[in-house]
């Protein structure tokens, strides 16, 4: 939603400055308050309260001319988020930003950074977090001081996680003198950024314009250099509010650094252990970052005929290749003798096991003569509260590098050691691979068809009814899908990066709902039809998202994985009862969302989106998708609530 | 509501209503032990991890039916499992009770096979898909 430019044209005051990027600022016109039109006199007299007369100058008194302010500093953080290329800004109200949405709304005609206006902090958070994912650069969220920053911290969590970098802009009215009495001092914290600071790679509070444009500068490069995470930015309220004074203020350059390289004698051992090995196995996780990182990671598997075990923190390898054998993972993985981990979120968890039985047990699962390559940018992130960096593992090599930086390396690294030898055992291994892989599949269909025309319907039925919708189209999966069973990286082609986000990094119940409507964002322009298999429990963390996709016309299809369920800890609740000789019948006390189920058909059309449901009868699904498949074709959200198994 | 009344809400609405389950119409004929034995399945959450029809599913359970094993298999498998289950102790789940839940897995048909499936990839022929 555009809103027309009123006011002086600040866009040809900062011309100048941001075409040089660097420029010193031209002096600001001057409005002069005597050239407003002068106030009429009311036709009819109008008693004048007391209050308003005790204001009132008295007698004698020079009367002070009314105050405006002609280019207030949120103005200039404007230019500041334009120049670091923020196309959105995602936010809910809130009075400490109250200067900076102002000049979003009115300088910049709410074009770039264009509002996405959302019903809870958590989902601007999430919104940032999925956008990210598909558009490759970092949009912004602007929250309220303390308790939006509270609200969002969830979703920064679960990016910080993901190691998606996101830029918080968080208002605030430092000094205390200018605070209005009682809850401006509710809304206003000493050191704001120590809320999330201990899951932000960086925070910053700017005392000047000068300080905002440069901590803006920073924070944009810091999140987006490897390993890329969250950074918050504090706008002071008076900052925004308060005039400009400083006529040399100068816009942020931003400034792009080269993603950290592993260390070349490193990468050339890891492509002769590479070599060395009979049964090597590449495990991906978050591993690619762009389409080009996919074909690399393709070639660097095709060059040494290894399987590739995709742990699906992002889209990295196409389901339909031969070596993506991600369903063969605990046989490949205890037959192996050497893993090339390639980002991998959890290393220790990749070759070794915690059985959730009493006194969680662990167990190597990899060969003791089995080798484990590493290549990490995680090496290079340092924080200690969270435990998000999992258990110690040591590699028998392990190289501090960003993966698709690194890749062209190793690649050249193998490459230049295949002799001819090694490259007939290599190709030798392609049939039994490609046999493997068909069978993987085909196993994956025969599961697929078990319990196909039961009520609640199964989760491959749901899946296999969307995928025969979109496959022919320009199509996107923006949910994760660990809690269905990984149907569509079992099932269906998914080829390309832009087709798949991966997961939810933190595991915060309320991503899903949040990220997949900044992912449909990103995809917008694109024209791609976007699907969400959204958790019912997920969905309630952040209901308020239909409002936005509906407002924003934000083209999505929403299909409910209905199981009423918080599954997981029902799952868990099961485990306990059952271990401690008591009754497992108690296990839906506190975990099942029954009595009454949620209709989330007239939830969502309550918001303004097309809905139908529920749909318990598998026969029914295919011609509701075709329906709502046609609303998003218009460019509208629609959901479908299905009814579903567990998983 | 008690627990109890709000837990058989839940399972006979996951069960679809169509099991045939005895709710209490005396006129009734008994329930057949299949029919016992999927009010167990639903009652003591064995579909939590196996699905409704036993399907299994790849994170949580494995497949049960169709063609489950042989109850005396899978009794000593409830008491004793190798795997991630929880053992089930026979205060909670009584080896008749499990012997009626592996009646109501062996009645489960087998559906049609992948191959027969358009969905999937089958050749059998395609029912309108709503395109």
């Amino acid at each position: 939603m555009k809103t027309k430019q009123q006011g002086p044209d600040r866009r040809r005051f900062l011309k100048g400055s941001v075409l040089g990027a660097a420029g010193t600022l031209a002096p600001a016109p001057v409005l002069a308050a005597e050239s407003a039109p002068a106030p009429t006199a009311p036709a009819t007299p109008v008693a004048r309260p007391p209050w308003l007369m005790a204001a009132e100058a008295r007698p004698g008194e020079a009367v002070a001319p009314p105050q405006f302010v002609d280019y207030p500093g949120s103005d200039f953080m404007v230019d500041v988020l334009k120049a670091l290329d923020i196309e959105y800004l995602a936010l809910v109200p809130g009075s400490t930003f109250r200067g900076l949405q102002e000049s979003v709304a009115s300088y910049a005609g709410n074009q770039k950074p264009e509002m996405i206006v959302c019903m809870h902090e958590e989902i601007s958070a999430g919104i940032c977090h999925g956008y990210f994912k598909v558009a490759g650069k970092p949009m912004a969220c602007l929250v309220h001081s303390n308790v939006g920053l509270q609200h969002a911290s969830m979703a920064i969590y679960n990016a910080w996680c993901d190691r998606v970098p996101i830029i918080v802009l968080a208002g605030n009215v430092l000094d205390t003198t200018k605070r209005r009495p009682g809850v401006e001092w509710y809304h206003s914290a000493q050191d704001l950024g120590a809320l999330v600071r201990d899951f932000t790679k960086w925070d910053d509070t700017p005392v000047s314009l000068a300080h905002f444009a440069e901590s803006a500068a920073r924070a944009h490069s810091y999140a987006l250099t490897a390993p890329m995470e969250p950074v918050l930015l504090v706008a002071d309220a008076e900052l925004q509010e308060n005039a400009v004074e400083d006529r040399t203020l100068r816009l942020p350059r931003p400034m792009a650094v080269t993603s950290p390289v592993g260390e070349p004698a490193a990468v050339a051992k890891a492509a002769e252990l590479l070599l060395a090995a009979k049964n090597p196995v590449i495990a991906l996780d978050r591993s690619a970052r762009s389409a080009a990182g996919v074909a690399l990671l393709v070639r660097l598997a095709e060059t040494v005929n290894a399987p590739v075990v995709d742990l699906l923190g992002r889209m990295n390898f196409p389901t339909g290749h031969y070596l993506n054998q991600t369903w063969l993972q605990q046989p490949l993985i205890t037959r192996a003798d050497l893993v090339l981990g390639l980002e991998i979120g959890d290393p220790w968890g990749l070759v070794n096991m915690v059985s959730d039985v009493i006194g969680r047990p662990s167990r190597r699962l990899i060969r003791e003569d089995c080798k484990v390559v590493h290549v990490s940018a995680e090496y290079l992130l340092m924080k200690s509260n969270n435990q998000d960096f999992e258990r110690y593992f040591a590699a028998d090599l392990a190289i501090a590098g960003e993966v698709e930086a690194t890749l062209p390396q190793l690649i050249a690294a193998v490459e230049q050691r295949l002799t001819l030898d090694l490259r007939s055992a290599i190709a030798a291994r392609k049939p039994a691979l490609e046999a493997a892989f068909k069978r993987m599949r085909d196993a994956a269909k025969t599961d697929a068809a078990k319990a196909w025309d039961a009520s609640p319907i199964t989760t491959a039925r749901i899946y296999q009814e969307i995928w025969d919708k979109i496959r022919n189209e320009n199509w996107a999966l923006v949910s994760p899908t660990n809690l269905s069973s990984r149907w569509p990286h079992r099932l269906w082609e998914i080829n390309e990066f832009h087709q798949y986000i991966g997961g939810d990094g933190g595991a915060g119940v309320g991503y899903c709902a949040s990220a997949s409507v900044g992912a449909a964002l990103a995809h917008k322009s694109a024209g791609r039809i976007v699907v969400n298999v959204q958790g019912d429990g997920d969905l309630m963390m952040s209901p308020g998202v239909f409002w936005t996709q509906a407002h924003h016309s934000i083209p999505m299809l929403t299909v409910m994985h209905n199981n009423r369920a918080w599954h997981q800890e029902a799952m868990h609740l099961q485990r306990m009862a059952s271990r401690r000789r008591r009754h497992p019948e108690n296990s839906v006390i506190g975990t099942t969302i029954t009595d009454p189920f949620i209709d989330f058909a007239a939830m969502a059309r309550s918001m303004g989106v097309w809905a139908e449901g529920p749909i318990a009868d598998p026969a029914k699904l295919g011609p509701a998708l075709a329906r709502a498949l046609a609303v998003v074709k218009s460019g509208k959200p629609a959901l479908l609530d299905v009814i579903a198994q567990p998983r | 509501m008690t627990a109890m009344t709000r837990h058989r809400r839940f399972a006979a609405a996951l069960c679809g209503l169509s099991a045939g389950v005895a709710t209490g119409a005396f006129a009734a004929p008994p329930p057949t032990p299949a029919a016992v034995g999927r009010a167990l399945f639903m009652q003591k959450n064995c579909y939590f991890c196996h699905g409704v029809m036993g399907q299994g599913a790849l994170p949580t359970g494995s497949t049960l039916a169709p063609k489950p094993l042989p109850a005396a298999a899978i009794r000593a498998y409830v008491r004793n499992p190798r795997g991630v289950m929880p053992a089930y102790s026979p205060e909670i789940l009584t080896d008749g009770e499990i012997d009626s839940i592996h009646a109501y897995l062996d009645s489960i048909p087998a559906g049609r096979p992948a191959s027969e499936i358009p969905l999937l990839g089958g050749s059998a022929p395609a029912k309108t898909t709503g395109r």
